[in-house]
């Protein structure tokens, strides 16, 4: 190292009055102020300042009840903490039980929709059977698993309730279609009452329970009506008619 | 635990003694520790009686107002309270405490700059002249005296607040270098360099204000 200048003493000399330095850099601060009478007296007011620091610092006494205050506050306001936050903590049990209920209740209400949801699977398979004769669809292909696929409850109850007719097709001979003719023909001839429209509706229904138990088609025909045009014939459900022009 | 520890509190605590000699502090502060971190309340007034002296002494140099510091010592054991569980164990326990201590009192000094320097000013010099008056001296020697020691306080408080922690931590408590970088988290060469720094500004103010008259309190460093 180097002889030790002025400038870098003089930036030194903090460290080297407060016993910052040592090694090599401390030995040559030594000799340098031994022989810079400048630098010597930088040295000498850095120790009176670090002289009047420490004594203008000096710690006064404080006493021992100050100290005890400090103790007390402390302690005090940690065992106010802790009386403040037991509330807190039943809350939590509060808002736990709470959290449990609704939990149980949230079980309960699904098991009771679960079973809603079964029982009128059921009643849909009676329906199925019902309508066999005409499909002739074994009841069994439709499986559990669709379940989904079936009709909201009340359209299934509605079906449940609505009596199956079993439609038996006769077939009309050419004298009966001829009278039904004329008697259409004649002026105030068809006078047709509700209830010989509603025992003509029931010769010519039809019903085919396809593979989805959700789509039967119901084909209604009526009777003066047979032998007419083909493409009356795959309407979803036509109005029952009781002449034909 | 907490609400355990709160009744135990208000006992007397004399279970565990305190060490005769200076080479056993750091153990018996280590056991104190890990004591209280368990859950032993006994164990954290032990730690405040071992340490208060020395937070308090910190504080009123940072601050220079002993109401000051009594409010800062208070807030730096509640943070201890609060985060004893976050200190790891194997850690300088009284770096870790001195750190919070100057992190509590600059924040105390952050709320109330407005009327730190004045306090500092007038309430710190009436329980400083009590520590130097010497009836051996005569009136006019007293009085420079006295004026030479209000410059010094002065000048710490025109210190940036990390060349004043380094100051206080290195040449007022005595700490080495080295625990004054773990108290302040920084390097020991960042702390020797703020040290020195602080240092010649301290002297560069008094002897600016000593050739002024030592009255104007505002000069720039």
């Amino acid at each position: 190292m180097g002889k030790l200048n002025c400038k870098r003493a003089s930036r030194n000399v903090p460290l080297f009055v407060a016993g910052d330095l040592s090694g090599d850099l401390n030995r040559e601060m030594v000799n340098h102020l031994a022989i810079c009478e400048e630098c010597g007296r930088l040295a000498q007011e850095f120790r009176e300042s670090n002289s009047l620091l420490t004594e203008a610092f000096a710690l006064p006494e404080f006493g021992a009840q100050f100290y005890d205050e400090i103790r007390n506050n402390v302690l005090d306001k940690i065992t106010r903490d802790v009386i403040s936050s037991r509330p807190r903590f039943r809350h939590r049990w509060i808002f736990a039980s709470a959290f449990a209920l609704m939990l149980v209740a949230s079980a309960v209400m699904f098991v009771r929709w679960r079973a809603a949801q079964e029982a009128p699977q059921d009643l849909a398979s009676t329906t199925q059977i019902a309508g066999k004769t005409a499909s002739n669809q074994p009841p069994e292909s439709a499986s559990p698993l669709q379940s989904k696929d079936l009709p909201r409850k009340s359209q299934r109850t509605s079906i449940s309730r609505k009596p199956v007719r079993q439609t038996t097709l006769t077939h009309p001979t050419s004298q009966q279609f001829q009278s039904a003719r004329n008697l259409a023909a004649s002026p105030g001839g068809l006078q047709v009452s509700p209830s010989e429209r509603a025992s003509a509706s029931e010769v010519s229904r039809i019903e085919i329970q396809t593979s989805n138990p959700n789509i039967r088609i119901i084909w209604l025909v009526a009777a003066n009506k047979r032998g007419a045009p083909e493409d009356n014939q795959y309407k979803g459900e036509p109005e029952p008619r009781t002449n034909d022009r | 635990m907490v609400a355990e520890m709160s009744h135990l509190f208000l006992a007397n605590a004399n279970d565990i003694p305190a060490p005769a000699d200076e080479e056993n502090r750091a153990d018996y502060l280590t056991i104190l520790v890990t004591r209280a971190r368990a859950g032993d309340a006994l164990a954290f007034e032990r730690i405040m009686l071992a340490t208060e002296q020395r937070v308090v002494s910190i504080a009123w140099r940072m601050l220079g107002n002993s109401d000051d510091a009594q409010d800062a010592a208070q807030e730096v054991y509640l943070r201890v309270f609060k985060y004893l569980g976050r200190f790891r164990t194997g850690e300088d326990f009284r770096g870790w405490l001195y750190r919070i201590t100057i992190n509590v009192c600059h924040d105390l000094a952050r709320r109330k700059r407005s009327v730190m320097t004045t306090q500092f000013s007038e309430i710190d010099f009436g329980e400083a002249h009590a520590e130097i008056e010497d009836p051996g001296t005569d009136p006019e020697t007293r009085t420079l005296r006295q004026q030479q020691l209000a410059l010094v306080r002065r000048a710490l408080q025109v210190l940036s607040t990390k060349e004043r922690a380094a100051l206080v931590l290195r040449d007022l408590e005595g700490l080495s270098t080295e625990e004054v970088a773990r108290a302040l988290g920084s390097r020991p060469v960042t702390v020797r360099s703020q040290v020195s720094s602080a240092r010649a500004k301290i002297r560069t103010y008094c002897e600016r204000l000593s050739r002024r008259g030592g009255h104007d309190g505002k000069t720039e460093l």
